[in-house]
């Protein structure tokens, strides 16, 4: 298994570990936000914006999860990957299925 | 391993010095030098409180301590776990996700689970199993398994012998000792009366200065007041 393929299993292994969180926190977004624009008609440009909401989220999460298992990351440093790298990891993974997520809620309903 | 790093010639040197850390003023580690190489067992004995996890966590890069100084053959490496094949370290605390099964585990690792628990048979009936569905014993035992067989200079161990039974602490000290011939291990465990035997060198953690003792070891370690008698 090379390097990268064992830290990309990492990053998704953690974010099994905060999905919970990110996935709760994307979904009432979705619902709460987007869901209501896209059948008021006003969603036209409104994804940056959530998009942008989302990621500042992160920070939130990233505080209970150190907080609540401030033990969770022997594994993955055993595996080479810091927090930092993880984090950066679970952020990109967690924005790119937002996105996804919502321009699929948009094509679906308009 | 990065190539600069392996050092064909001969034995493979980690050492860690400069390493300076203070609790709410009192100083806990002061004067460090530590030496182990491949080949070697070194235990790292102290009492409660000595500072021997934050020792290890220090060399292994999780916690940054400024002016900590970790090099093999030489060579500067902090944080050290960034390192790929370099060193592992086995954590006072679970080192598992409780969900994760023993075989994810070694596969994420890079670790051959039926050769780990070789002398361990009555293991091999929960390579399925999620780590959280095993008794604390078997968890610490199959952990240290996985970090000890994991394709590493160097592994670090802090309490690899809590909680497991005797007979399997017999087993896992002969297994580190047929290991130490491709790594260099660095166990700290109050049971000494098991880690003593296997160790080429050891040293104690006493009032912030770390202690290379030599000769008659028992004799120092009751002299220090780490054991009674």
């Amino acid at each position: 298994m090379t390097i990268l393929a064992t830290q990309l299993r990492a990053v998704g292994l953690f974010y099994r570990s905060v999905a919970p969180f990110m996935l709760g926190i994307s979904g009432l977004i979705l619902v709460a936000v987007l869901l209501p624009a896209v059948h008021e008609g006003w969603s036209r440009g409104l994804l940056p914006g959530l998009l942008l909401a989302k990621l500042t989220t992160a920070p939130v999460v990233w505080y209970l999860s150190e907080q609540l298992r401030p033990g969770q990351y022997w594994l993955y440093f055993n595996l080479h990957v810091s927090r930092r790298r993880l984090w950066a990891g679970v952020v990109v993974l967690d924005a790119g299925l937002f996105l996804g997520g919502a321009l699929l809620v948009r094509a679906v309903l308009s | 391993m990065s190539t600069t790093s392996r050092n064909s010639a001969g034995p493979q040197v980690l050492e860690a010095d400069g390493i300076r850390i203070a609790f709410g003023g009192r100083e806990v580690l002061g004067s460090i030098y530590l030496r182990v190489q491949t080949g070697q067992i070194v235990g790292l004995l102290g009492r409660n409180g000595s500072g021997k996890s934050v020792l290890l966590q220090t060399i292994f890069g999780a916690r940054a301590v400024a002016d900590a100084s970790v090099r093999v053959n030489g060579r500067h490496v902090v944080p050290a776990f960034r390192q790929p094949s370099l060193l592992n370290y086995l954590p006072q605390e679970p080192l598992l996700p409780h969900s994760l099964s023993l075989a994810r585990a070694a596969r994420l690792l890079g670790v051959d689970l039926e050769k780990a628990t070789a002398r361990f048979p009555e293991l091999r009936s929960q390579f399925g199993s999620r780590v959280g569905e095993l008794s604390g014993g078997a968890a610490r035992l199959m952990q240290a398994l996985l970090l000890l067989h994991a394709d590493t200079v160097f592994s670090l161990f802090d309490e690899p012998f809590s909680g497991v039974m005797p007979v399997h602490v017999e087993t896992l000290a002969e297994e580190m000792q047929r290991l130490k011939a491709r790594k260099g291990l660095l166990i700290t465990d109050h049971r000494y009366a098991e880690v003593l035997p296997i160790c080429d060198v050891v040293y104690l953690l006493h009032q912030g200065r770390l202690l290379k003792l030599d000769g008659d070891v028992r004799e120092q370690l009751r002299d220090y007041g780490y054991l009674a008698s």
